[in-house]
């Protein structure tokens, strides 16, 4: 409660500030629209939840990250909770992660993770298991580019992400990653390759992979 | 956002110009019983019900709302080419479009289709499977874009996949339009809440429309929730997908038709070919010199390659189901 009163002082103090001057890596502000004011009271409740950007913060945090040009302008639309283009993790001082949407996608987007150091944006990539078949051991490789639907934890520092292999849900991934010292260090990785339409809605609990 | 009907051959709710001015004129001349359309260049109930009924008539799709490559064709081939091609109103692609020949269509015995699905998959298909099968066999032989056997493979198992095998329209599991909030958040039997990263609640734009459009069933907001053969979620999909297949902003205010197998179907279509999902398209993988199925996933979902080469699979079954059945 205490961490997250300071948090909407701290923002109410950057709203006050001319935004070009401000600096980015400072702890994320809460969004100035009235739109945003909902969210940015429902995310106070929650400690585990970060404070929502405007989407003038979302559009400047965007303009500071090298996208790709195949990643779509960011079309705000206040009135969808659902979307967004730029959220922040502030890990420590000169240390934000950053998730911009990239593609929306059929049914899940994608999201390009970068971390921020005050001055320069480095993209992100990330371990993921994968096998061609239920039987199959899972490998690992990193890719660079998410897809899935991503959310930050900002009382335990994490990122969850679950990727849907079909719309339905009930088959894919999901992970949970940290950053130490600003790196991608994975925590849990559960995976169900079987689309046997069952368990939809409890990917966390799905059979976990072992970190190699 | 209207349609530019200078821009696109696709006419439907919420065109305007010059090109939608001369369909309600040909309609009114040409069309028995003529609907008395007004010549305003503004595609709405009127002209939509003219199309339907033109649909119909002319053997499209039953209930096809939307005025597009082979409706032009059958204008062509009713009022004879000679005073289309004077008619220096018209868009010469139009005109191009109506002189065209003819593109093979993928028109198969569905009875032979289905009887070969047991070799292929090893299960009768159950009575849903059929139906559905069938809708989406009729839909591709009208489809005029579709006329690659390849393409109408990947995209039957595409939907294989992603409607759990029903081949019907499906909403996302754990979502309905009978509940408020939707989606989100379930109580599992263990006692656990979960919730999806989104599917929350929208304010229902359509009051604030002149004139307005209740909310369905009384309700203040909508969910964007997964719906459709290829279903799509977000707010931004249901409106940039709707404007692509001529329902304008229809979808934004009423989503619950994206499970109307017609839209479903239009939404698929479109986005396959055109790489509206993902940027990657149809073409990419499956063109005339590589038929990259194990790839073609990317079209739909990129980051699901568990699952890139059973679609193959499908797909290549599918292939020689439909090549087996052709007319």
């Amino acid at each position: 409660m205490k961490y997250t009163l300071s948090l909407l002082i701290l923002c109410i103090a950057c709203t006050l500030h001319d935004r070009d001057s401000r600096p980015v890596s400072a702890v994320p502000a809460a969004g100035s629209g009235t739109t945003d004011s909902a969210a940015a009271a429902q995310a106070a409740k929650d400690s585990s939840k970060p404070v929502p950007l405007s989407t003038d913060e979302q559009l400047a945090w965007r303009k500071r990250l090298p996208l790709p040009a195949r990643c779509p302008e960011y079309d705000p639309d206040p009135s969808d909770p659902d979307s967004f283009g730029a959220r922040v993790l502030v890990l420590r001082e000169k240390q934000t992660v950053v998730d911009a949407r990239c593609m929306l996608g059929t049914y899940q987007p994608s999201h390009l993770v970068f971390l921020w150091d005050g001055s320069a944006a480095k993209a992100l990539s990330f371990p993921i298991y994968q096998t061609k078949s239920p039987a199959r051991t899972p490998t690992r490789r990193e890719v660079g580019e998410l897809w899935g639907l991503t959310e930050f934890d900002a009382s335990s520092k994490q990122l969850k992400v679950f990727n849907k292999f079909r719309q339905t849900g009930d088959c894919g991934w999901w992970a949970l990653y940290s950053f130490p010292e600003g790196a991608v260090k994975i925590d849990e990785f559960h995976l169900k390759a079987d689309c046997d339409g069952t368990d939809p809605m409890n990917p966390q609990h799905w059979p976990s992979v072992a970190i190699q | 956002m209207s349609l530019d009907a200078s821009l696109v051959t696709v006419l439907g709710r919420g065109s305007r110009g010059p090109l939608v001015t001369k369909l309600q004129n040909y309609f009114n001349s040409y069309e028995n019983p003529h609907p008395a359309l007004k010549p305003d260049g503004d595609f709405g109930k009127g002209t939509e019900d003219a199309v339907r009924a033109f649909s119909k008539q002319n053997d499209l799709s039953t209930g096809l709302i939307l005025f597009g490559h082979e409706s032009w064709k059958i204008i062509g081939r009713k009022i004879g080419f000679l005073s289309v091609l004077t008619d220096s109103e018209l868009p010469l692609y139009i005109r191009l479009i109506m002189l065209s020949p003819s593109p093979p269509r993928i028109d198969v015995y569905p009875e032979v289709f289905l009887a070969l699905y047991r070799t292929a998959f090893g299960s009768t298909p159950t009575q849903q499977q059929r139906q559905g099968l069938t809708t989406l066999l009729q839909k591709i032989s009208q489809d005029s874009d579709i006329t690659d056997v390849r393409w109408a493979a990947y995209m039957l198992a595409t939907v294989k996949l992603e409607t759990a095998h029903t081949f019907t329209p499906v909403a996302e599991f754990g979502c309905n339009d009978a509940n408020t909030p939707v989606c989100t958040p379930v109580t599992l039997k263990n006692g656990n809440v979960v919730s999806r990263a989104y599917g929350n609640p929208v304010p229902c734009p359509n009051l604030s429309l002149k004139p307005p459009i209740a909310c369905p069933n009384g309700k203040q907001t909508h969910t964007y929730y997964g719906r459709g053969y290829v279903q799509i979620t977000h707010k931004g999909n249901y409106k940039s997908l709707g404007q692509q297949i001529g329902l304008a902003d229809q979808l934004v205010h009423a989503p619950e038709r994206a499970l109307d197998p017609d839209i479903a179907y239009s939404i698929m279509s479109v986005g396959m070919r055109q790489g509206l999902f993902t940027g990657d398209k149809l073409s990419d993988y499956i063109n005339n010199v590589d038929c990259d199925y194990n790839n073609a996933r990317k079209i739909i979902n990129p980051g699901d390659t568990g699952t890139y080469d059973m679609i193959a699979g499908y797909a290549r079954k599918f292939q020689a189901m439909l090549e087996a059945s052709l007319k």
